[in-house]
């Protein structure tokens, strides 16, 4: 037997939470890519580190609402102090991204420290995530028991696409043309803030669910890939979600079926992180639409 | 903890310092015409990218009957991991027809997610030894030897002697590359050149500050510099000060207290460097502006 048996409660959920961090990260990457900010969710899963530490100095439990709290200002500090970077030293956005966040996961690191002897609040952990043990972690609604991860994620989903949906043609004129969408638009300042939010929400979410670093890949490669084989804002936002949902399974099967085929039961590996996997399947998509869209491209000359 | 402690004997804490403050001027002054080519970031994917080489090379060491964890193999899988970073990175923006921004979201997602995959392996080929690889992710001064030392001398070297040399031709690659280009200049021998000095940088800084925060040496003190001037080599020298300094206060706070990873106390002094500095250009601009 080389296939490990499979459990509809624990694989079908590893798959349902990951299939839904990818429908709530569709919509703020898409926009984050058009508007060469991807960054930001590098940023923000990092960022968020300080508030997680401090939430659980303050409230001394690690309970998920005083995490997402503290995670929530974390990532709202740093927005802030991004932007006042940006707009005091004149350097491009990328830049300060890199000195807010590295100096915020500075100071999370030594806040992590001091809360050691206390509690077992990892970085390694909050860098790499759990997606295996996401389903042990269940609440009961309307009759149902359902993992809490897969509850969060499923808001935030539903509210990225609600807030989305109502600003829509501020958010795509202020991400292609911010002079246009200034003399036009009359709340174009809700486009910046409702960028920052939902990627905020979305990197608070999902981060617990697949680490901080993975957050980027299911943030950004989809987008691209999306990218890739469409012009529209709506069309990249769903083909993203699609992409993303494809990866979380192909990823998950891939994690726990590969290690049987090629032969490393015997070496003792019986499974890979499927969090990763996911991630490598995201890379190995993109690779194969840019094969596929250079092949469609090659009879016409290069547009830059 | 104590064992560390134990460790920092005088003659140690002393080659940290020292190593930590020539990391930190020549990573500086590459950083620089970096920042200011909008390349910033490319240092945060070089240096999530060195995990999977870690990973790896762990993994063949173990099943070539080694420990996995000898330094020389570990450094020789990461160096491999930060240069195939560096080389996707430019393959994803060509080819991915995507900006900068995205390249290197991307890439560092699935060079992390791949080195994600390899310790979930090397895991359970050999239970605990994840224990070697930590040092690497924040980074441990403790493991610093003299070797280290000497490499973070030629880096610096290196540095100092391409900048002396080329800098003319660094300055107009790094504004005008078309312009560069046209009159003839090495524009991609430059680029290329200075891309291996970053990631020797890079794998060099990653034992020291953990290869998470390594990117903060590369962007922190070139911003730091902006602040203080406008003239490149004006920049490049303020930057590599800014950065030698700052590193060298992080690593003997962190030598006073051990506890503290010494990656996040080298982080936390460039960020104050950094305060300092914008503080400066802001006071400057409101009397700029009232006079």
């Amino acid at each position: 037997m080389t296939v490990p048996a499979w459990t509809v409660a624990v694989d079908g959920w590893i798959i349902a939470i990951a299939a839904l961090a990818s429908v709530a990260c569709a919509v703020p990457g898409s926009f984050l890519v058009v508007r060469r900010e991807s960054m930001l969710a590098d940023a923000m899963s990092h960022g968020v580190l300080p508030g997680l530490a401090a939430a659980f100095l303050v409230t001394g439990t690690r309970s998920a609402p005083a995490m997402a709290a503290g995670a929530m200002l974390a990532a709202i500090l740093l927005s802030l102090g991004w932007r006042a970077i940006v707009a005091s030293c004149r350097v491009e956005r990328g830049a300060a991204l890199g000195i807010a966040y590295t100096v915020m996961f500075a100071a999370g690191v030594v806040l992590v420290v001091q809360a050691a002897d206390r509690v077992d609040l990892d970085p390694s952990c909050v860098l790499f995530g759990s997606l295996e043990l996401a389903p042990l972690d269940d609440v009961e609604l309307l009759g149902i028991r359902m993992p809490f991860p897969a509850l969060l994620l499923a808001a935030v989903a539903t509210s990225n696409v609600l807030l989305a949906s109502l600003l829509w043609p501020t958010l795509v004129a202020e991400s292609f043309d911010r002079d246009f969408a200034r003399v036009t638009m009359p709340a174009r300042w809700a486009a910046p803030a409702a960028m920052s939010a939902m990627s905020a929400a979305t990197c608070v979410a999902c981060f617990e669910a697949v680490g901080s670093i993975l957050v980027v890949a299911m943030v950004v490669t989809p987008a691209v890939i999306a990218r890739l084989f469409t012009s529209s804002m709506h069309g990249m936002v769903v083909r993203s979600a699609i992409a993303g949902i494809a990866a979380a399974a192909l990823g998950h099967v891939a994690a726990t079926v590969l290690p049987g085929i090629v032969g490393l039961h015997s070496a003792g590996i019986h499974d890979l992180s499927t969090a990763g996997s996911i991630a490598v399947t995201l890379g190995t998509i993109l690779a194969a639409s840019v094969l596929v869209d250079r092949a469609r491209r090659r009879p016409y000359p290069p547009t830059a | 903890m104590s064992a560390d402690a134990a460790i920092l004997s005088d003659g140690h804490a002393r080659t940290v310092i020292a190593t930590l403050a020539l990391l930190g001027a020549a990573g500086g002054a590459i950083g620089t015409p970096l920042v200011l080519r909008r390349h910033a970031l490319l240092g945060d994917a070089v240096g999530h990218a060195t995990l999977p080489g870690l990973a790896g090379a762990s993994i063949v060491s173990i099943s070539l009957g080694g420990t996995g964890r000898e330094p020389a193999v570990l450094l020789g899988g990461a160096a491999i991991g930060a240069i195939g970073g560096a080389v996707m990175v430019g393959l994803v923006r060509r080819w991915a027809r995507t900006g900068a921004d995205a390249a290197t979201a991307i890439t560092l997602g699935t060079f992390f997610g791949l080195g994600v995959v390899l310790l979930s392996a090397l895991q359970q080929l050999d239970a605990g030894h994840r224990a070697g690889l930590d040092a690497y992710l924040l980074g441990s001064a403790a493991g610093l030897v003299r070797a280290d030392l000497w490499t973070a001398i030629a880096i610096a070297a290196a540095t100092s002697v391409l900048l002396a040399v080329a800098h003319r031709d660094i300055l107009a690659a790094t504004f005008d590359p078309t312009f560069a280009r046209v009159i003839g200049r090495p524009v991609r021998g430059i680029g290329i050149a200075w891309a291996v000095l970053a990631v020797t940088a890079v794998v060099a800084g990653m034992q020291a500050v953990g290869l998470v925060l390594v990117v903060s040496l590369l962007v922190i003190p070139p911003v730091a510099a902006r602040c203080w001037t406008d003239r490149f080599p004006v920049a490049v020298a303020v930057a590599a000060a800014v950065g030698a300094g700052a590193s060298a206060a992080g690593a003997a706070a962190s030598a006073f207290a051990p506890r503290l990873p010494t990656g996040a106390m080298v982080v936390l002094a460039l960020g104050a460097a950094f305060a300092v500095s914008a503080t400066h250009a802001a006071l400057r601009r409101s009397r700029g502006a009232r006079a």
